[in-house]
């Protein structure tokens, strides 16, 4: 497989720490708000289909590239491949979606999408990632819902 | 002689027909021999009939007898004479049946062993065998027999074989090749080198590596039902020496070496690294230097990479042990490493890069080998490392900088040489880039910083030093907290080199003035200073001042910072001194504290803490002087309550010898000191002095108080209205039922059961739950051994089994209060022996969870967390009830209810699937909606959840 990585040498960027809990969120009586935080630290841990780093260590997703309107139940994600031709893009996407599919209220509307102007087919891209048939279609696939869960499976 | 001959012609011929006779037989004809009883030659001439016999049995019968009789026979007793007439015996019955060839070769077995064999002898036995004997077609235990032939022969007579050439090399390869059993080739495997390093091979060099090269790499799964006691390890480990045992081998192995690194196959890749790690060691260089580039190609690939670290490890070693070899030639090391660096250097231009570790730590290893190499590899190294550290702003960036600069430096100082003694880097100034760097925000940047100049510091001059002193000393003032350990790390680091300058420093700069500065200030040079007082030197100057400053009424502030520092120093385990005595009898400590008053509760309880942890170091001498001045105080019936706590505490570690004269008058002191008294602390350190008076007391005091505690507690329990009093004797029987427990006194099963039956108790069931738990929990300042206390082995497994089987005894009202004791006491238990006890244990925790005390329910819980990571089958057998109780659980009112649910219910999902699939939907849904909680941690906690349960089969499938 090493030889036919796309980008063998890829940056690194440091992981977050961990999200410290607030006083008002060990609070009983406060009720918390879904924030774009919560929503990275649900997806900063995927793993990258190729390299044993996860999409945080290579910056394709950020806290600040999330959007999120918990009273209007509107949640956006943007992310960036590493390099602009990176075939892997859909499948990056599709894993992201898969997981806030799984770990978000349903109450909520997802979308997943590149960063504007970080790769070369990004329309095709994020059509394919806003259609929910295809979507729908493509966890149908073993094969591939295999390759999603393994993106998608805990580290420990 | 006749006679004796038919008698054993008769014995031959009853044998003959009874093979169980057979071994005996040949005993006794052997020891016949040896005791001169019998001739040689008689034994000969008598089974001569049976060898001329035309029927094949009879012959086989007849070699049998006469290979066994041989092996019986002591080693030197035969002459050379009598050896060569046999061994030409036997080179002439290998040429007869197949069916005798095993009685042969044992017959040749016994004769190779014998010490007089003539000099000719091993060569004709051998040329015979190679002639007649087809070894590989023959059973595997026979094959066996020629291997420990050859072995013994190539041991002991291998310069008798020399003269016969290269037939013998062929007649080995030829008897090996395709040898199959692992027991086998391991024999082989031990022998051939030897045979290899002494026996030139000529023109079968290569066949000879080819013969063993076919088992490379060792591909051997044994199934596991037949009894081998060889593991593919064992050969591997083995086959290695055989295919690098002499330099010739090299034209050979390294193709082989290269081709099987091609590979993908994991055992394959890390066999040949290796071989190639022990074989370059004998190649050496004028072998390995036509194939270097194509192995560095090839190395490259695995150390270049993240995916496997064993792999890459050994990567690593076989660079290592490769360039160590060619190291002998400068020019040819030089034009190798060049190589490397080239070809890595684009990874390390960027610190960012995923593969800039794998680069730093290649080079790292290699510049470890020798001065020239760290060198050559530092002029490359450096230049980017400052370079990019002076552009880099990420501070991360810059960490990872300085790591590597760090490392560096460090292999430098193992070599004896700093950077800036190379020429070509003189310019870097590294020295004054960490002066520099030392006064930077960012406090991980800084401490590693801090840690370059701690290695280099020899090479610091002295206003270098100054420099750093000053930076050190405002850290301490007023830098972060993060940054102390560092700071105190780095005054002992340099004092191990300069001490006369940091005795001044301290002097001068920390313990100077401490009248005028500030308070802030002072508390932090406080902690600075005792945290490196733990070097003798330093000590010495700096605790007699701090001990002033503890006992002094200046400041409140002060004192309680000095208490708390020293309570640490002498808390932790490593000084290079003994600073308790030293605090004891240079500072005078004890004496200090209990004349000192203080109003502050935390002061007093501090001020107990230190003396006792000072006690505990003291010698036996020591502490009779300490009794015999303040013994008096605990005898008086009015106690001045403050030095009562101290001294209490002070006499909790006297060692068992020392006897106390406890009176009957002491025992009542202390017992209404444990209750009745308004001052919590009072009350619970005049119950640990009680207990731990009471573990340590010798059978005949103990037989005299005992029944006179039992009354007390009795009559006290008996009162009615006095909820206190009656809470404070309960409080004081624990402590007490803790004593006898601890050190397996024979009431002490008594005392446990009385304490047990108080949780049917009506009024005061609840409290004895709560408090059940002291029984078994660790307290430091009590019950321990530091203190000499006495303390059996498993007596907390006594009091848990104890509780276990008492689970019947309890129903209704009283049930709540055993699970309430019970699952306090798991948390004290480890976990081994919770292990034991799971299949009693978890139908018990199940049915706590159905009980409406929420407290208990989030305890239960959370020791359910703990045992479902063992997948022991009790918890398969109840998953029936569990999972859907842990469901209803998650919507519960608490949140840390629902959050301790919900981790159950994640370690559920990696049970295996069949189990939990009918499950999966319902658990889905449900957290489907408490992903939706009104709480973030309960959310984390069923996200985490209900993505481990998507995954649940998946995962298992794949394994």
């Amino acid at each position: 497989m090493n030889e036919n990585l796309e980008n063998i040498n890829p940056k690194l960027y440091k992981r977050l720490n961990d999200r410290e809990i607030t006083a008002e969120e060990q609070d009983e009586d406060v009720a918390d708000e879904f924030d774009a935080r919560e929503i990275f630290d649900i997806i900063r841990n995927i793993n990258d289909p190729e390299h044993p780093l996860t999409l945080e260590e290579l910056n394709v997703v950020e806290q600040s590239l999330i959007e999120v309107d918990d009273k209007g139940n509107k949640v956006d994600v943007k992310f960036t491949p590493t390099i602009p031709h990176c075939s892997m893009a859909t499948l990056i996407g599709l894993s992201i979606r898969v997981q806030l599919l799984r770990a978000l209220p349903a109450r909520f509307k997802v979308s997943v999408k590149i960063s504007p102007g970080t790769h070369v087919s990004e329309e095709a891209v994020n059509k394919q990632l806003a259609d929910k048939e295809r979507v729908a279609a493509a966890l149908e696939n073993s094969m591939l819902l295999n390759v999603i869960n393994q993106c998608l499976a805990p580290k420990n | 002689m006749a006679s004796l001959n038919f008698d054993l012609k008769e014995r031959l011929d009853i044998c003959f027909n009874d093979t169980t006779t057979l071994d005996p037989l040949c005993k006794s004809i052997s020891s016949e021999i040896e005791s001169g009883s019998m001739k040689l030659g008689t034994f000969v001439e008598t089974l001569g009939s049976y060898m001329t016999d035309q029927n094949v049995l009879t012959r086989e019968k007849g070699v049998t007898i006469l290979s066994s009789v041989l092996s019986q026979i002591s080693q030197d007793y035969l002459t050379e004479s009598e050896l060569y007439f046999i061994t030409i015996f036997y080179c002439d019955r290998i040429k007869d049946h197949y069916n005798i060839i095993p009685s042969v070769l044992n017959g040749i077995l016994a004769l190779v062993n014998m010490n007089r064999l003539p000099q000719g002898a091993p060569l004709s036995l051998l040329r015979v065998m190679f002639e007649h004997v087809q070894c590989q077609s023959l059973p595997l235990s026979e094959r066996r027999k020629i291997y420990i032939i050859f072995k013994i022969l190539i041991e002991n007579k291998i310069d008798d074989l020399i003269s016969m050439g290269s037939d013998l090399v062929y007649g080995i390869i030829n008897s090996i090749d395709g040898e199959r059993d692992p027991n086998n080739l391991v024999l082989l495997f031990n022998v051939l080198p030897h045979f290899i390093k002494k026996f030139p091979l000529e023109h079968l060099t290569e066949e000879m590596f080819e013969v063993m090269a076919c088992y490379f790499p060792v591909d051997f799964n044994p199934s596991g039902s037949e009894d081998l006691n060889v593991t593919r390890e064992d050969l591997a480990k083995r086959l290695a020496p055989c295919l690098c045992v002499i330099p010739e081998f090299a034209d050979y192995c390294i193709p082989l070496i290269i081709d099987k690194l091609y590979s993908t196959h994991r055992i394959a890749k890390l066999d040949s690294l290796n071989l190639l790690r022990e074989g370059v060691q004998t190649f050496e260089l004028l072998k390995v230097k036509s194939h270097l580039s194509e192995l560095w190609t090839i190395l490259k690939k695995e150390i270049m990479s993240e995916k496997d670290v064993e792999i890459k490890d050994a990567a690593l070693e076989a660079i290592t042990s490769l360039i160590k070899i060619i190291s002998v030639d400068e020019a040819v090391c030089k034009n190798f490493i060049n190589q490397v660096i080239t070809d890595i250097k684009f990874s390390l231009s960027d610190v960012q890069l995923s593969l800039y570790r794998s680069a730093q730590r290649l080079l790292e290893t290699i510049a470890v080998i020798s001065k020239t190499v760290c060198v050559q590899i530092l002029q490359i190294v450096i230049p980017l490392c400052i370079g990019q550290y002076s552009t880099k702003n990420s501070s991360n960036d810059k960490i990872a900088l300085i790591e590597t600069l760090n490392n560096f430096v460090k292999i430098c100082s193992h070599h004896g040489f700093c950077i800036q003694d190379v020429s070509e880097l003189a310019w870097t100034n590294i020295l004054q880039i960490y002066l520099d760097g030392s006064v930077v925000e960012n406090t991980e940047l800084k401490s590693r910083i801090f840690v370059g100049l701690m290695i280099q510091k020899a090479y610091l001059n002295d206003v270098q030093r100054t420099v750093f002193y000053n930076v050190i000393c405002n850290e301490i003032e007023a830098g972060c907290d993060e940054i102390q350990i560092i700071c105190h790390t780095a005054i002992i680091d340099f004092a191990t080199m300069y001490l006369q300058e940091i005795l001044l420093l301290i002097k001068d700069r920390l313990l100077s003035k401490t009248d005028e500065t500030r308070v802030e200030i002072l508390k932090r040079r406080i902690k600075a200073l005792t945290a490196v007082a733990k070097i003798y030197e330093l000590g010495c100057a700096i605790l007699p001042q701090i001990v002033t400053m503890s006992t002094s009424n200046i400041d409140n502030d002060i004192c309680i910072t000095a208490l708390l520092n020293i309570q640490k120093l002498i808390a932790s385990k490593k000084s290079d001194f003994n600073i308790h005595r030293f605090l004891y009898n240079e500072c005078h400590i004890i004496d200090k504290l209990i004349l000192y008053k203080t109003n502050v509760i935390d002061h007093k309880m501090l001020i107990s803490n230190i003396c006792q942890l000072i006690m505990r170091n003291l010698t036996i001498e020591e502490q009779c002087a300490i009794l015999a001045k303040y013994a008096v105080a605990l005898n008086t019936k009015i106690l001045e309550t403050d030095v009562t706590i101290i001294i209490m505490n002070l006499f909790i570690p006297l060692r068992k010898d020392i006897n106390l004269n406890i009176s009957n008058d002491m025992v009542e002191n202390l017992y209404n000191l444990a209750i009745g008294n308004r001052n919590l602390d009072i009350k619970q350190t005049s119950c640990k002095f009680l207990s731990v008076l009471l573990n340590k007391m010798e059978m005949a005091d103990l037989n005299r108080i005992v029944p006179y505690l039992e009354d007390k507690i009795d009559n006290n329990l008996k009162t009615d209205n006095d909820i206190e009093l009656r809470q404070d004797t309960i409080n004081i029987q624990i402590w007490i039922t803790k004593a006898f427990v601890m050190r397996g006194y024979s009431k002490s099963q008594y005392f446990l059961k009385n304490l047990t039956h108080l949780l049917t108790h009506d009024e005061m069931g609840q409290f004895v739950s709560e408090q059940y738990q002291i029984l078994v929990s660790k307290y430091e300042d009590a019950l321990i051994e530091e203190n000499f206390c006495d303390i059996k082995i498993f007596y907390k497994q006594r009091v848990f089994e104890y509780l276990l089987q008492q689970a019947i005894n309890f129903t209704r009202s009283s049930r709540q209060n055993y699970f309430v004791a019970l699952v306090h006491l798991l948390e004290q238990m480890p976990e081994e022996l919770l292990l034991l006890h799971l299949t009693e244990l978890v139908p018990l925790l199940i049915e706590s969870l159905t009980l409406s005390n929420e407290h208990l329910i989030f305890r239960t819980l959370i020791s359910l967390k703990l045992l479902l990571d063992t997948k022991h089958d009790i918890f398969l057998d109840n998953v029936q009830c569990v999972i859907p109780k842990l469901v209803q659980l998650s919507i519960h009112r608490i949140m840390d209810v629902r959050i301790a649910a919900l981790e159950c219910l994640a370690h559920y999902a990696c049970y295996p699937s069949v189990l939990i699939n009918p499950y999966k939907q319902v658990v889905l849904d449900k957290l489907g909606i408490v992903v939706d909680d009104r709480k973030r941690l309960v959310r984390r906690a069923a996200v985490e959840a209900r993505i481990r349960w998507f995954i649940a089969d998946a995962s298992e499938s794949k394994e």
